[in-house]
């Protein structure tokens, strides 16, 4: 998968989640910072490359979530913490 | 990004989309925690291991501007409404400014790249599009 699609496909990722986190405000009481790095429920590919990406933000400093696409309409993602 | 001055609570998250792209939003709380809004959207590329961003939209005065940053070694940004949507909710225009962003990014990237070439070229600099 070239940098390209993964951008490509990481930015309708990304819209989905931003606007699950903005309609059902999952963490809501939490203040930190976090970086979300998105996996889609169908693309394993694409989550290949984006399991790369995780450690060069824990050393950058950054809180990590793993934000997983599911199939279900009722929680279509789900969050791992990661550091 | 110049920090928005508000009386609500600022909440920020970062998307990864690629080792050197990335989105972030602000959102704005309100103190009951109840209403949450998306206020802000810039992209955020990286440039020798340091995230900088090139363009945002705002949406904190009730119509939506575009900044786009001149150059890297200034944290100045030109404001334009030019082809912005203007008219809509807060939502609406944001979802506008992702489209933008998913339609025009590699414009707004090469732009910026141009725009900073000599000091790139001094300082010995590569920066991916992707």
């Amino acid at each position: 998968m070239t940098k390209k699609m993964q951008f490509e496909k990481n930015i309708e990722l990304s819209d989905k989640l931003a606007t699950y986190l903005v309609s059902k405000k999952p963490f809501k009481n939490k203040k930190d910072k976090y970086t979300f790095v998105a996996f889609s429920a169908k693309d394993e590919i694409l989550n290949r490359k984006n399991e790369e990406l995780i450690s060069q933000l824990i050393k950058e400093g950054k809180k990590v979530v793993k934000a997983l696409q599911t199939s279900s309409k009722n929680t279509p993602w789900k969050f791992v913490f990661v550091n | 990004m110049k920090k928005i001055q508000s009386s609500l609570i600022s909440k920020i998250d970062e998307f990864i989309l690629s080792e050197s792209n990335k989105l972030i939003y602000i959102y704005e709380i309100k103190p009951t925690g109840k209403v949450i809004e998306v206020i802000s959207v810039s992209l955020n590329i990286k440039v020798s291991k340091k995230w900088e961003t090139i363009i945002y939209y705002d949406s904190t005065h009730g119509y939506m501007h575009r900044h786009r940053r001149i150059d890297l070694t200034t944290d100045d940004y030109i404001v334009d409404q030019e082809g912005v949507r203007q008219r809509g909710t807060r939502r609406r225009l944001l979802r506008w400014a992702i489209e933008d962003l998913k339609k025009n990014y590699i414009y707004y990237k090469r732009n910026f790249i141009k725009n900073n070439k000599m000091y790139l070229k001094r300082k010995n600099i590569q920066v991916d599009i992707y």
